[in-house]
């Protein structure tokens, strides 16, 4: 089984940079490809809660992370050392991961795609 | 060996042009390419309306060449390329668009051959 980790080092309304990231792991699982995301840096934002995208007239990157597990994608992780880039409460679906346990997570899979 | 290759960088950003340069690099050392898959702002590349100066790079026709000389699939992503005003004629016809405007040899597609990608080579490898 292929595996991929996309790894979300990008504010999620700078540009459609994060959408696209999001929209390449909803293919990936769908053809059955083994999918994790650690988002990292401004990427962090990503995870804060409570997005109002309204005003860019913009979907939700919220929502679209929100809806990763249905596309099969269960393994979300966040880079716990970049807390600080994100201001508020961050959802519970992603799990913090150190330094050590991010290096871990890059040998399991086959395939880095970094947005 | 087999390899496809990811382009997300503009074609006015660097990225883009090492993408092409690499492209061109393994098929001069006998490797294959399974697909050149476009992506992000990368798909604008694949517009007929894009002239750029005289004295650099026509980046279009340049992935234009390795298509026709090698058969080489260049796949360009269809919501990233409807974003971006890059269509072909069913899209404009289903969108209500005035023309079309995919340069040829590019081939309007889904994310579902980028993932083919993984599967049919060697290495996937991204340029961004």
């Amino acid at each position: 089984m292929k595996s991929v980790l996309f790894i979300i080092q990008t504010d999620p309304y700078a540009s459609s940079t994060v959408s696209d990231a999001i929209d390449m792991a909803y293919a990936a699982a769908v053809f059955d490809v083994d999918v994790a995301v650690l988002f990292v840096g401004d990427g962090i934002a990503c995870l804060r809660q409570g997005h109002d995208s309204k005003v860019l007239q913009r979907k939700s990157i919220e929502k679209k992370i929100a809806a990763l597990p249905m596309y099969g994608v269960e393994r979300l992780y966040y880079a716990g050392d970049s807390h600080r880039y994100a201001v508020g409460t961050l959802g519970d679906d992603a799990v913090s991961l150190n330094a050590a346990e991010q290096v871990t997570l890059f040998a399991e899979f086959q395939e880095i795609q970094v947005y | 060996m087999k390899f496809s290759v990811t382009v997300r960088a503009a074609p006015d950003k660097s990225g883009h042009l090492l993408a092409l340069k690499t492209c061109q690099s393994l098929l001069q050392q006998g490797h294959e390419l399974s697909h050149v898959f476009f992506y992000e702002s990368a798909v604008t590349v694949a517009s007929a309306l894009l002239v750029p100066d005289q004295d650099e790079l026509a980046m279009t026709s340049a992935w234009q060449n390795i298509q026709s000389t090698t058969n080489t699939p260049l796949y360009v992503c269809v919501a990233a390329a409807l974003r971006r005003g890059i269509v072909n004629e069913q899209e404009a016809a289903s969108q209500g668009l005035p023309q079309a405007n995919v340069a040829s040899g590019f081939e309007i597609t889904g994310l579902g051959e980028w993932v083919s990608g993984l599967d049919d080579s060697f290495k996937q490898v991204t340029f961004a």
